[in-house]
């Protein structure tokens, strides 16, 4: 008696459990579901397990539920009182109405009141299952797993938040797989029952749990490591949108948040003709939120220039000398104009005005009247500035004191950068001696430390977390946004002003026609890059993003031009133009042996899932093999045993063989065990003689001293029938 | 199963039903040179095992009653003076027979017990500081009865040591009993038996039985038994070298009974029991926690691996 009422207080403990755990189901699905029947349904359970707990005949309990489900019914889904006379015809009603449109097969048309019956019969189900987990199988853990799950999905897809419910229902899992552990551990040493030794075992585990959780929930946590499923989910599916899902690559105003995997889309934009390559510069940010890019207060005034005249930028213009023009056709029409560096003027059809905006220095084409104006083609006219190393190599760092407080916008940071990032940002430019090798420092930086390139992996800071810190530290993935913003943030940090420059790059060559360089520029070109500002000199621009070349004329007019500095800057010349499809990083600077690394890793993750595919295949070819060996492997040890010789070497290895395939089957000799019992109990149960006849010689074979005459070619025959009826 | 062993076997069973068993171990124990103890009530057919043993080899069979007042001499024999002779004349006592009973050796007292068991072990007696040697075969028998402890000397372990086998004779079962019953209805069936064997053949037969072949491997098997029980928790005292010597024996002579001429661990494990379970002392907490030297040495087999390769790995 005393032992019944020790189980029926750990049942009541489990099932109080399960409730708390049940709650936590219900919950999401009502919040997500706009119900307010939360209570009705906890009743619910609460009845089925109290129902359960006392063990009430299945067919009373039945009744119970089934009365309650019908009330329910009626309560939530008539106007009338449960009992009334209109009670009846509603539920008959209720249940023509659903019996005809599942007969007919139209299951969009069931009535509410039938889904909730079916919810609560689920319900019902499941409290079933958990009684025969509890009671059966003393093992909770697939529905505590399959808690866990439900709750992660919905806390990740939907708007419902489980960070508390998951502690708890971690907590609580936790219990309950401990109590039911405790539980089959006292079942199975047989140990006297005892109430006392069994909660000795299960307070500390309870306390430890509680402990645990507790302090694993108050600890500081790091950021998410990877990045949240649900946009890359969305954008592999297709469903891509602007803003907070998956961004199609592409020309876009809004960058106050940035990150996020991009999609590709080849859509041309334009087409430019032209003797060189070209960076489209179209527009500039210079605030930084920690989480992306916006314009700063302040007044600002705009310039209006015509066609054909001269429109000033706050950068460089190369000499007359050296003026040529570029074709722009355009594609897919923008309100603003497409920018080299180096501009001088551009001239269109229908006399156009050009409207800058003084403070990101994005010109809008307009009509005369004000409306704004889309441009098929023009011709931009420039010539592309040559900068002087030696007067670069002059520009020492204390000079950045002396600038004036128009550039402040330029210097600005959020409060909440992380320390980390300016001290990076001094640890790269301490040792230069000049603000453009700083600069250039802090360009090179990202293609020797770990970062890659790569669209799909790119991660949205959290909440309190600085975007640029996180590609930077954590993430060390990303694409143009994640290195540029780093890369103003880092020059900020240290000091130089600095900032975000938005257009495309230089694009797909095409066809060359007099000595014309066709360019082709579609979404996938959309860029974003670094101008930098140089004292002595101006802005400059920069690019940080690997993969990309960036495009700047320097001369090399000083004499201590180290090798080491010409490598560094010889490759920024070569048109090197990443494919739309794959643009991985090609560390030009970088050793050959991380380059080839480099492209073998492109290589393998450009069929990821066939790897994926052919390791999952052959992960199931090996665990169908191992399942299967004592088939398999016999068949083959036959066979090999077959062409060799009936000597006694053959035998005893023979013999161990047959001793390792009884194993497998679960004949297995135990270690007291004698070759002679063990074959009497072989024989047995493969109904046999066989195994006596084998062991008999065996042992003479390695207890006797003399060989005695025996047919070995016979008892091989009678290994191979033995092998044989241990796979049939 | 060796066909002379096997003729002998036949005829005990004549008179011993269901008793074959004890019949094989008594033979093994001959063979093997050893001495047997039996241990059981009276009345179970314990002399009519030895009395039948000793005919079928034709040897000559001698029985001492044990009593309080047996003096050394009553068994070893006496020299008594001779007064046509004018010298003193020896009488040997039954220890000098070939096959001896010696029956409920635990009422004599430790003197009398000890000159029987130096006797056994040295299969020679001294008297009148002269040393006689007993002639082969030399088979004692002696028979205990664990019932009654009133008025007895309880054999000390060092004695115990000097029996190869210890053996439990057992009830007949009701079909055994009623058979029993149906032989003896007319006359004694002893009287019937007859010699198969000569004294001589017998000798042959153990001279024989040291030839059988105990590979290394066995060996090694029967040394790890030994060493497990001097290991044991249970135990105060294991077993001795002497011990595994007579295991050895022991087996030997199983195995030729069995026909064959190598030992095999079957052959060890079967014997174990009965070679080891006296020689074992046990400490107090064996009978705390009811633990007889059997189960304890069940144990033992059970976990002590088998040597089943050529070469032994151990």
């Amino acid at each position: 008696m005393k032992k019944s009422q020790g189980d029926f207080i750990e049942l009541t403990i489990a099932y109080v459990i399960i409730f708390l755990i049940l709650r936590e189901w219900l919950i999401p699905v009502m919040e997500l579901t706009n119900t307010s029947l939360n209570h009705l349904f906890l009743v619910f359970i609460g009845l089925s397990l109290v129902l359960s707990l006392f063990q009430i005949h299945p067919l009373l309990s039945g009744l119970v539920k089934f009365g309650y489900i019908t009330w329910f019914i009626v309560f939530v889904y008539s106007e009338s009182p449960f009992i009334s006379g209109q009670t009846l015809p509603f539920l008959m009603h209720e249940l023509k109405w659903n019996m005809t449109k599942i007969l007919s097969g139209d299951f969009g048309q069931v009535s509410d009141s039938f889904r909730t019956v079916l919810f609560l019969v689920l319900i019902w189900m499941l409290i079933y299952l958990i009684h025969h987990w509890i009671t059966v199988r003393k093992n909770i853990i697939y529905f505590f797993a399959l808690t866990v799950f439900f709750i992660a999905t919905l806390d990740t897809f939907s708007d419902y938040d489980g960070k508390v419910a998951i502690v708890k229902v971690i907590v609580l899992g936790l219990i309950m797989t401990g109590l039911l552990f405790v539980k089959r551990l006292w079942l199975q040493t047989d140990a006297p029952s005892n109430e006392i030794g069994k909660w000795k075992l299960a307070i500390p585990m309870i306390v430890s749990v509680m402990l645990v959780s507790s302090v694993a929930f108050f600890l500081p946590k790091t950021g998410s490591i990877w990045a949240d499923p649900v946009p890359f989910i969305k954008g592999v599916a297709g469903q891509g949108n602007f803003g907070t899902g998956a961004k199609k690559v592409g020309y876009s105003e809004d960058d106050s948040r940035l990150g996020g995997p991009f999609q590709g889309d080849n859509t041309l934009i334009f087409t430019a003709t032209s003797r060189d390559r070209h960076y489209w510069r179209i527009d500039t940010k210079d605030t930084y939120t920690s989480k992306g890019w916006i314009l700063s207060e302040g007044n600002f005034g705009k310039n209006v220039y015509q066609t054909n005249t001269p429109i000033q930028t706050s950068l460089q213009v190369g000499s007359p000398e050296k003026e040529r023009q570029i074709q722009i056709d355009i594609a897919s029409p923008m309100p603003f104009l497409l920018q080299t560096y180096g501009m001088i003027s551009v001239s269109a059809q229908d006399s156009p005005l050009f409207i800058q905006d003084e403070r990101t220095e994005k010109i809008a084409i307009e009509q005369q009247n004000g409306e704004s104006k889309l441009l098929s083609n023009y011709t931009i006219s420039y010539s592309e500035a040559e900068y002087s190393m030696k007067q670069l190599q002059m520009s020492e760092p204390s000079s950045l004191e002396k600038l004036d407080t128009s550039f402040n916008r330029f210097l600005q940071l959020p409060n909440t950068l992380p320390q980390r990032v300016v001290d990076l940002a001094n640890d790269i430019t301490k040792d230069k001696a000049s603000v453009y090798d700083q600069i250039k420092a802090v360009e090179k930086y990202f293609s020797s430390h770990g970062f890659r390139y790569d669209k799909k992996e790119v991660a949205i800071p959290a909440e309190g977390q600085d975007y640029a810190d996180q590609f930077l530290f954590d993430t060390k993935v990303g694409y143009c946004d994640n290195f540029s913003t780093s890369m103003v943030v880092l020059l900020r940090s240290a000091g130089i002003p600095a900032r975000w420059v938005k257009g495309f790059a230089p694009g797909e060559p095409g066809q060359i026609t007099n000595g014309l360089q066709e360019y082709q520029i579609t979404n996938d070109n959309a860029h974003s890059w670094v101008e930098a500002y140089v004292p002595g000199t101006g802005w400059m621009e920069f690019e940080p993003t690997i993969g990309f070349a960036g495009n700047e004329n320097i001369d090399y007019d000083i004499e201590q031009d180290t090798p080491q500095q010409e490598q560094e800057l010889q490759p920024e010349k070569k048109q090197e133009q990443p494919k739309k499809e794959e643009q991985e990083p090609k560390k030009e600077t970088s050793s050959s042996t991380s380059y080839s690394f480099d492209l073998g890793w492109t290589w393998m993750k450009k069929f990821t899932y066939v790897w994926i595919a052919l390791g999952i295949l052959m992960i199931l070819g090996g665990i169908a093999l191992f399942m299967q060996r004592k088939t398999w492997i016999p068949k083959m040890q036959v066979r090999a045993f077959r062409k060799k010789e009936a000597d006694w070497t053959n035998f005893d290895a023979s013999y161990q063989v047959l001793t390792k395939q009884l194993s497998r089957i679960g004949l297995r000799r135990k270690d007291g065990e004698t070759l002679r019992a063990f074959a009497e109990r072989v024989d047995e149960a493969l109904e046999t003689g066989a195994m006596q006849k084998l062991t008999a010689v065996y042992e003479q074979h390695i207890y006797g001293k003399d060989k005695q005459e025996v047919d070995l070619v016979k008892l091989k025959e009678s290994w191979e029938n033995l092998i044989n009826r241990t796979i049939s | 199963m060796n066909s002379q062993i096997q003729v002998v076997l036949e005829n005990i069973e004549k008179v011993m039903i269901g008793k074959r068993e004890v019949a094989e171990l008594s033979i093994v124990a001959l063979l093997a040179r050893g001495h047997v103890l039996l241990e059981d009530v009276p009345g179970v057919g314990k002399t009519m095992m030895v009395r039948a043993l000793a005919k079928s080899f034709d040897a000559q069979f001698k029985r001492i009653q044990f009593t309080p007042d047996l003096l050394p001499s009553d068994v070893v024999g006496v020299s008594i003076y001779n007064p046509k002779t004018l010298e003193f004349e020896f009488r040997p006592g039954p220890i000098m027979g070939d096959i001896i009973l010696a029956d409920e050796i635990n009422r004599t007292s430790p003197k009398t017990q000890s000159a029987l068991l130096e006797g056994m072990e040295e299969a020679s007696v001294t008297i009148d500081g002269k040393t006689l040697t007993i002639n082969q075969p030399f088979f004692v028998m002696a028979t205990q009865n664990p019932i009654e402890h009133e008025g007895t000397y309880p054999l000390p372990e060092a004695q115990l040591d000097r029996f190869l086998l210890k053996i439990k004779m057992g009830y007949p079962s009701r079909g055994q009993e009623v058979e029993i019953l149906r032989r003896a209805e007319h006359g004694k069936p002893i009287e019937k038996i007859e010699a198969v064997l000569t004294v001589a053949q017998l000798n042959e037969l153990q001279e024989l039985v040291q030839g059988v072949f105990v590979k290394d491997s066995v060996k090694n098997y029967m040394v790890e038994l030994a060493t497990q029980t001097r290991e044991s928790s249970y135990v105060y005292l294991g077993v001795s070298p002497r011990a595994t010597i007579a295991l050895m024996k022991a087996s030997q002579a199983y195995a030729f009974i069995k026909g064959r001429s190598y030992v095999t661990p079957d052959d060890v494990q079967y014997l174990v029991p009965f070679v080891f379970s006296h020689r074992l002392v046990l400490k107090p907490e064996a009978r705390y926690d009811n633990v007889t030297a059997e189960e304890i040495i069940e144990r033992i087999i059970a976990k002590t691996p088998v040597p089943t390769k050529r070469f032994a790995e151990q």
